[in-house]
């Protein structure tokens, strides 16, 4: 099933091929009718880059993260996701790679509100059944690299938007995932909390090496970015490494 | 894949989760309590008139098995005494060989008959001769007190001219210790027999149709005074064990041949009738409980749309289906398992004081049902394995028909739930 991983030189530096989108089209069905949601998007990210996705409302931004994050199936062309080709894959193997290889974060955090902060970084962990010490050991190591070490038995709504969106990293971080992928992460948050959260992943982008790929529209987002796509009614417009 | 510490942390989550909603879960906790807090009392309650109906039948109608001839058993609501067992053959021969057989704790002669009262508001009473030191040694003839029931002087003296009355009957008949009761009765040979016994006791067995009706008397008295010789009308055979009245039955039969027909307790009409009816009740039951599980599965289906956001992110951290189906299912168990241990522990409560407290039923109700072997007051039945019964009937019923709408929670799709 796995193919080899292909490398990848963006300006100089020798990357593995995380997810190789080729000529990928989306559509769907809305009341009779079928949008195109992505209309042939080809597109190569390699490990340890630190990519953002622009463009208007509508224009596929989520669509794009949904099927690189297998949660939905391609229409047409090939999604390779970490090797292993997404399209051919059930519902059950498609949950199984993403418990094991991609990590989401979204605009509304989407933590689970009956667990602390720590056990909501751990479930990840929990699920991929490791034991219980090394749980304990690498959730305080997350817990101490986004900034939460002192509010762990916390739960979601004893917290701000900032914290929530940090804890939804440090559980996206956990698993070390082969790809992080963010929906406006940014979006319900004020610019300053905002940059924090940016910042904060860049940090996590050098020192981990993970992978980011997140969406946007908001330019001052765009600016963290080190590589840029823009999309247009479900096309590539452009893609600029920095 | 599938760790015990992954489905722990499900559990966990469902249990929280069930507190999110306090007011929801107290509705839902009173539905399947309310439920099985009926199951609870009222099967105790049926369990006690059952055991109650039991008791009676044993100590006054048939004990564990009784004999008499085949001619009485035809014309028995006459209770005549021309017919007496195994034709009038010497009663303590009989009981010398019944006593053979395995499992026979104890075997009387009895005899009961009319009479009709002379000088009284009263007309008519049932003449009872029991062997009564050995009667009362073997059995509690007051159930409600467990003891022998007399409230006044003694019981007669073996083969005196004596008799102990019901409380009932000497109050509308206004007798007391002391008077005599002068009566008529027949014979085995037909011949009109007058008597009148001097009364020595009052009883109260509470239990209405004995109280105001029947005469205590001795054995050999009345059986002299009926002219039986050595014979006795009926022979009642007390079992170490319920159940083993049924092989005691068989061998007595067979021991005694055609002309005796010989009767377990369980085959006594009421007895027949309530267990006959045990199906019907626990059909009322799961009736009962589906009711209450409509709430736990609307609740479910309301849980699940509100929370189809989680859902999908659930999904993105790549749960299987079998892991979401997991989180909700085990909510509406907890749902239902603590909802019916509430009902379980009122309902035990209930029964527990029912059990030493009894109902006074035919304080409630007179003697409408004197034609049942009913005891005035009806003990609730306390049991703990039928506690726990209703209990897990409760959780099973409910959770199984949770289990359906549960189910919808895996055919959220992540995607679709994200965009809400
Ligand atoms: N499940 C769906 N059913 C029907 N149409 C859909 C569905 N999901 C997306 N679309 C359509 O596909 C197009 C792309 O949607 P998408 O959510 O990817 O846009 P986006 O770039 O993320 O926009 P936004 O910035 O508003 O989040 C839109 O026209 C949208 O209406
Ligand atoms: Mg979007």
């Amino acid at each position: 099933m796995r193919e080899i991983h292909r490398i990848l030189v963006i300006k100089g530096v020798y990357r593995m091929v995380v997810i190789k989108a080729e000529n990928v089209t989306k559509d769907y069905a809305l009341d009779g009718q079928v949008v195109n949601a992505l209309r042939g998007v080809s597109l190569e990210f390699g490990s340890g880059e630190f990519s953002a996705i622009a463009g208007p409302s509508g224009s596929g931004k989520s669509t794009f993260l949904h099927l690189a994050g297998c949660l939905d199936t391609i229409t047409g062309g090939t999604m390779t996701v970490d090797g292993a080709d997404a399209g051919k894959m059930s519902k059950q193997e498609l949950a199984l790679l993403r418990r094991n290889k991609i990590g989401f974060i979204f605009q509304a955090y989407n933590l689970i509100p009956v667990l602390s902060v720590e056990e909501n970084i751990s479930f990840p962990l929990t699920l991929l059944g490791i034991n219980k010490k090394e749980i304990k050991e690498r959730t305080a190591k997350v817990l101490k690299e986004v900034g939460l070490a002192d509010m762990a038995k916390r739960r979601p709504k004893e917290m701000s938007g900032g914290q929530q969106q940090r804890v939804a990293i440090a559980r996206a971080l956990i698993k070390k995932p082969a790809i992080i992928l963010a929906d406006e992460p940014t979006a319900n948050l004020d610019s300053t909390i905002g940059r924090e959260i940016l910042e904060l992943m860049v940090a996590l982008n050098k020192s981990e090496g993970t992978t980011f790929i997140f969406s946007t529209h908001d330019t001052m987002v765009m600016d963290y970015a080190r590589r840029l796509i823009r999309i247009r009614d479900g096309q590539i417009e452009s893609d600029v490494v920095k | 894949m599938h760790s015990q510490g992954g489905t722990k942390t499900l559990v966990k989550i469902a249990y929280r989760n069930i507190w999110r909603n306090k007011r929801r879960t107290a509705f839902c906790f009173a539905a399947v309590g309310i439920a099985v807090f009926f199951i609870a009392v009222y099967s105790g309650y049926i369990g006690g008139m059952i055991s109650g109906i039991r008791d009676l039948v044993q100590v006054f109608d048939l004990g564990h098995v009784r004999v008499v001839s085949e001619l009485y058993e035809a014309e028995n609501e006459y209770m005549p005494v021309q017919y007496p067992v195994a034709d009038g053959k010497d009663w303590r021969e009989l009981a010398e060989s019944i006593k053979k057989v395995s499992g026979v704790r104890a075997v009387f002669p009895r005899i009961a008959t009319m009479a009709t009262l002379q000088e009284s508001t009263v007309k008519h009473a049932v003449l009872w001769g029991l062997n009564i030191e050995d009667e009362m040694a073997a059995n509690t003839f007051n159930l409600t007190n467990r003891d022998d029931g007399l409230i006044e002087g003694r019981y007669p003296a073996p083969g005196a001219n004596e008799c102990a009355i019901g409380h009932v009957f000497a109050e509308k008949a206004g007798l007391k210790i002391g008077d005599r009761i002068p009566l008529k009765t027949v014979s085995a040979q037909f011949s009109d027999r007058m008597w009148s016994p001097v009364i020595t006791g009052i009883f109260n067995y509470d239990y209405i149709r004995f109280d105001e009706k029947y005469i205590i008397v001795d054995f050999e008295r009345l059986q002299r005074l009926l002219v039986m010789g050595e014979g006795t009308q009926q022979l009642i055979i007390f079992a170490n064990e319920d159940r083993l009245s049924a092989g005691i039955t068989a061998e007595v039969q067979n021991i005694l041949g055609d002309g005796s027909v010989v009767t377990e307790w369980r085959d006594n009409y009421w007895v027949a009738v309530m267990e006959s009816v045990a199906p019907l009740y626990t059909a009322m039951f799961l009736i009962f409980l589906i009711v209450a599980s409509f709430l736990i599965i609307n609740t479910v289906v309301m849980i699940i749309h509100e929370r189809i956001k989680e859902i999908g992110m659930m999904g993105c951290l790549g749960m299987t289906r079998r892991e979401i189906v997991t989180v909700f299912f085990f909510e509406s168990l907890f749902l239902a398992a603590f909802g019916a241990l509430t009902g379980v522990l009122i309902g035990g409560a209930v029964t527990f004081l029912g059990a030493h407290y009894p109902i006074r039923f035919g304080d409630l109700y007179g003697d409408t049902f004197s034609e049942m072997p009913m005891n005035n007051a009806i003990f609730t039945e306390f049991s703990l394995i039928k506690l726990f019964q209703a209990w897990l009937m409760g959780v099973v019923i409910a959770s199984l028909f949770t289990l359906i709408p549960s189910l919808k929670s895996a055919f959220v799709e992540p995607v679709e739930a994200l965009r809400r």
